[in-house]
C-alpha cells in the first residue's frame, strides 16, 4: 500500500515539478510597483564621524602649521646669510647687554660665600661703569635700549663689512617646499567590505618640514644647498568592517580579527631638500612598519618629490615636475602576480600669485610588471581599474588639475578598459561634488584614467 | 597563509574570482560586469539591490515560480499576485538566505509560503477541517483513496494541474506540500499550524477527490 502511494507521489512530483507558466513583463512591472521604497539608513557611524573630525583637525593643522614652520625655516635661512658675519660683533654686544644679569649673579655669590674673585670684581666694575654711563645719559638700561643697540650693530656690520644685498623674503622658490602632498589618508575603501584607515602621517610630515628635525641644514638661497630632515612619527591604522560576512569560514574570521583592532606603528621619514643651480628638488620617504597581523612588513611612501625648474622665472612663477608614489607594491592574486608602480608626473603653473592659485597637471603611470603568464580563471568577469584616488582624501593647497593614465600589461588583467573621467570639486574640508563619467573602451593593451580635480582653498 | 577569500561573493572558494584577501584588491568587478549566471554573484548583487540582478532573477525563475504559485492558488490571477508578492519578499529577505540549499529551492519555499499566506489572507473560510474528520476518515475504506500509478501515467501535465486546481483549498495545499514539494506530515503540520492527523486526512481526501475527478473526466478507467 505504502509503496503504491509513494509511486503515485513520485509520479505527481515528476509530472508537476518543473511546471512553468510564462511570466510577463507586466508581472515585473507589478513587482517593481510593489517594492517598498526603503529610505537610506542614516545610522550613526561613529568612526566616520571620528575620522572626519580627526581629518579636519589634522588638515587644518597641516594647512596652517607647516606653512608657519616653513616660513620659520625660510626666515632662518635668509637670516643666516646675514647673521654669519654678525657673530664677531654680537659677542661684544652680548657681553655688554647681559651686564644686568651678571650683576645679579655676582650679588648672589657674594651673599653666599662672602668672597670675591678677581673675575667677579672685574665684572662688577664693568657693570658699575655701564650703569654710571647709563645714568649719565639719563636713560634706563632696559630691554628696548638693548634691542636698539643690537639692531644698530647688525645694520652697521652688514653694510660696512659685506656690502651685500639682503635677499628678499618674498615668493621665493622655497615656497615649493610647502607640504603639498598627501597629508591624511582616510580610506573608506570598499562599500561592502569596508575598512577605515587612519594614515596619520601628519605629525611625521610636520616634523620633516621643521628645522628642529634637520640633520643637515643649509641656506636654501645658496647656489647649491642641501637640507636633510629625519623624523619618526606615528601611523595609526583603524579598520572597521561595515558588513559581517555570512560565511562561516574560520579563515575569514581570523583575517577579520587580525585587522579590526586599531594599530599604531612607527613611521620613519626622511626628507631631502636640495638646490642645484636653477633646479630645486624635494623628496621624502616614509617607511611605515608592520602594525597589524595582515599588514605588510614595510609600507613605503615616496612623497613630495618635486623637482622645480626655473623657480625665479617672471612669466611663469614656477614650472615643475612632480613624482608621487604612494603605493608601489607587489600585488598578487590567484590569477595574476604583478608589481605596480603608479607614478604621478606632473607640472604646476601658478597663475595667480596674489591669491595663491595655481594649476597643476600631471599623469599617473601605472606599470604592472611581472605575471604568472597564465590565466587561471578565463571565464572570470572583466575587471576594471578600481583602486584610484577617488576614495582617498587628498589635500592640496592649490587648484589642481591632474591627469592619470595607466599603461602596462593590462591586457592580462582586463579585456575592457574603462575610461573614467572624474570631475571633482573638493573643498578644504571635504569632498563636496564628485561625478564619474565612465567611457568604456576596448583597448587591448592600455587604458587611460582621466580625472579632473578642482580644488579651491589654500 | 593567504586567505583565498572572494569579497564580492564572500566565499573562500570562488571559482570566478580568486582574490587574495590578505592583499588589497586592486581590481574588483563592477556590478555591471558581474557574471550573473554565477549564483553567488547573483545573490550578492540582489542583496545590494542591484536592479539588473533583480531583473535577472525574475527572468530566470519567474515562470517556474508562477508554476509553483499556480499549484497553490485557485486561478492564474491569484497565482500571479502571489508570485509578485513572493518576489517582493525574496528581494527583501534574500540577505537571510543561508546558502545551505539551492537558490531555486529556497525561492520555491518562499513562494509556497507567500501563496499560502496570500490565500489565508484572502480566504474568509476555515482552510482546514477540524480533527473530527480524522476519525471519519479512518472509518472509510482505504481503497477509496487509492490511486494507481499506472492509471494516471498517461494523464497530461495540463490535465493534472487542472484537476488539482479544482481541489478544495485545504486538500490542494496539503497535497502540493506533501506530494510535490516532498514535505513530511510533521513539517506540514508545523507549517500550517494543524495536527499531523489533519494533514494525513487532507491528503487522503485529496487523493480520493482526484480519483473521483479523474474518473468523472474519463481520464482513468473504473
Amino acid at each position: 500500500m505504502e509503496d503504491k502511494e509513494r509511486n503515485i507521489e513520485d509520479l505527481f512530483r515528476r509530472k508537476l515539478e518543473g511546471f512553468e507558466i510564462k511570466a510577463t513583463e507586466a508581472d515585473w512591472d507589478a513587482i517593481m510597483g510593489k517594492m517598498p521604497m526603503v529610505p537610506a539608513k542614516r545610522r550613526f557611524v561613529w568612526w566616520y564621524w571620528l575620522s572626519g573630525i580627526t581629518g579636519v583637525l589634522v588638515a587644518l593643522f597641516m594647512i596652517f602649521k607647516p606653512m608657519n614652520s616653513f616660513q620659520t625655516l625660510t626666515y632662518t635661512n635668509q637670516k643666516s646669510v646675514v647673521s654669519e658675519p654678525l657673530r664677531k660683533t654680537s659677542k661684544k654686544v652680548e657681553s655688554a647687554s647681559n651686564k644686568h644679569n651678571l650683576k645679579n649673579q655676582t650679588k648672589e655669590k657674594i651673599d653666599k660665600s662672602g668672597n670675591l674673585t678677581k673675575r667677579l670684581q672685574s665684572s662688577r666694575k664693568a657693570v658699575s661703569g655701564n650703569q654710571s654711563n647709563a645714568k649719565s645719559t639719563g636713560k634706563q638700561d632696559n630691554g628696548r635700549n638693548r634691542r636698539n643697540h643690537y639692531k644698530a650693530e647688525i645694520e652697521k656690520s652688514d653694510v660696512s663689512n659685506h656690502k651685500t644685498n639682503i635677499p628678499k623674503i618674498v615668493d621665493s622658490p622655497v615656497e615649493i617646499a610647502k607640504p603639498e602632498i598627501l597629508i591624511l589618508d582616510i580610506s573608506p575603501r570598499r562599500p561592502k567590505f569596508d575598512w577605515l584607515t587612519f594614515d596619520v602621517m601628519a605629525l611625521n610630515l610636520i616634523a620633516l618640514n621643521h628645522p628642529a628635525f634637520a640633520l643637515k641644514k643649509e641656506p636654501i638661497d645658496k647656489p647649491n644647498s642641501m637640507n636633510l630632515n629625519f623624523a619618526v612619527g606615528p601611523y595609526i591604522s583603524l579598520n572597521r568592517y561595515k558588513q559581517e560576512t555570512t560565511s562561516k569560514d574560520a579563515d575569514y574570521d581570523k583575517y577579520r580579527k587580525g585587522t579590526e583592532k586599531p594599530a599604531i606603528m612607527p613611521d620613519i621619514g626622511v626628507k631631502i631638500t636640495g638646490k642645484y643651480q636653477n633646479l630645486i628638488f624635494n623628496s621624502g620617504l616614509i617607511l611605515g612598519f608592520k602594525g597589524q597581523q595582515t599588514a605588510g612588513l614595510v609600507n613605503h611612501r615616496i612623497y613630495d618629490s618635486v623637482p622645480v625648474f626655473n623657480p625665479d622665472s617672471v612669466l611663469i612663477d614656477y614650472f615643475r615636475f612632480n613624482y608621487r608614489d604612494t603605493s608601489t607594491r607587489l600585488r598578487e592574486n590567484n590569477r595574476y602576480s604583478y608589481f605596480e608602480i603608479p607614478l604621478n608626473i606632473g607640472y604646476s603653473v601658478r597663475v595667480n600669485k596674489k591669491n595663491n592659485i595655481s594649476l597643476t597637471g600631471g599623469a599617473t603611470l601605472s606599470m604592472l610588471i611581472g605575471s604568472k603568464g597564465k590565466i587561471i580563471a578565463p571565464n572570470a568577469p572583466n575587471y576594471t581599474l578600481a583602486e584610484n584616488d577617488n576614495t582617498d582624501l587628498f589635500f592640496y593647497n592649490r587648484m589642481l588639475t591632474s591627469w592619470q593614465a595607466a599603461i602596462g600589461h593590462t591586457y592580462q588583467l582586463t579585456e575592457t578598459i574603462t575610461w573614467n573621467t572624474n570631475i571633482q570639486y573638493r573643498s578644504t574640508l571635504g569632498n563636496i561634488y564628485s561625478k564619474n563619467y565612465p567611457v568604456k573602451m576596448n583597448w587591448n593593451n592600455m587604458g587611460i584614467n582621466t580625472s579632473l580635480t578642482f580644488k579651491i582653498g589654500r | 597563509m593567504p586567505v583565498d577569500y572572494c569579497r564580492p561573493c564572500k566565499t573562500l572558494k570562488c571559482l570566478f574570482l580568486k582574490i587574495d584577501a590578505t592583499k588589497e584588491v586592486l581590481f574588483r568587478p563592477m556590478s555591471k560586469d558581474l557574471n550573473l549566471d554565477n549564483e553567488e554573484f547573483l545573490i550578492e548583487a540582489c542583496i545590494n539591490q542591484d536592479p539588473k540582478a533583480q531583473k535577472y532573477l525574475f527572468d530566470k525563475y519567474a515562470s517556474r515560480m508562477l508554476g509553483v504559485c499556480s499549484r497553490y492558488c485557485r486561478n492564474l490571477d491569484d497565482a500571479r499576485d502571489a508570485m509578485q508578492d513572493g518576489y517582493v519578499k525574496i528581494f527583501s529577505i534574500i540577505s537571510k538566505f543561508n546558502r545551505q540549499s539551492k537558490l531555486e529551492t529556497w525561492m520555491t519555499r518562499v513562494m509556497m509560503n507567500t501563496a499560502i499566506d496570500h490565500y489565508k489572507k484572502e480566504s474568509k473560510f476555515v482552510l482546514f477541517e477540524s480533527g473530527e474528520d480524522v476519525l471519519k476518515y479512518k472509518k472509510d475504506t482505504e481503497e477509496d483513496y487509492i490511486l494507481l500509478a499506472e492509471e494516471i501515467e498517461d494523464i497530461s501535465q495540463e490535465q493534472m494541474l487542472k484537476v488539482i486546481s479544482e481541489l478544495p483549498d485545504g486538500y490542494r495545499v496539503v497535497f502540493n506540500m506533501y506530494a510535490i514539494e516532498g514535505l513530511s506530515h510533521r513539517d506540514i503540520s508545523n507549517h500550517l499550524g494543524i495536527s499531523e492527523g489533519t494533514s494525513k486526512s487532507q491528503l487522503a481526501r485529496a487523493k480520493k477527490y482526484l480519483r473521483d475527478k479523474f474518473l468523472e473526466k474519463g481520464l482513468i478507467g473504473r
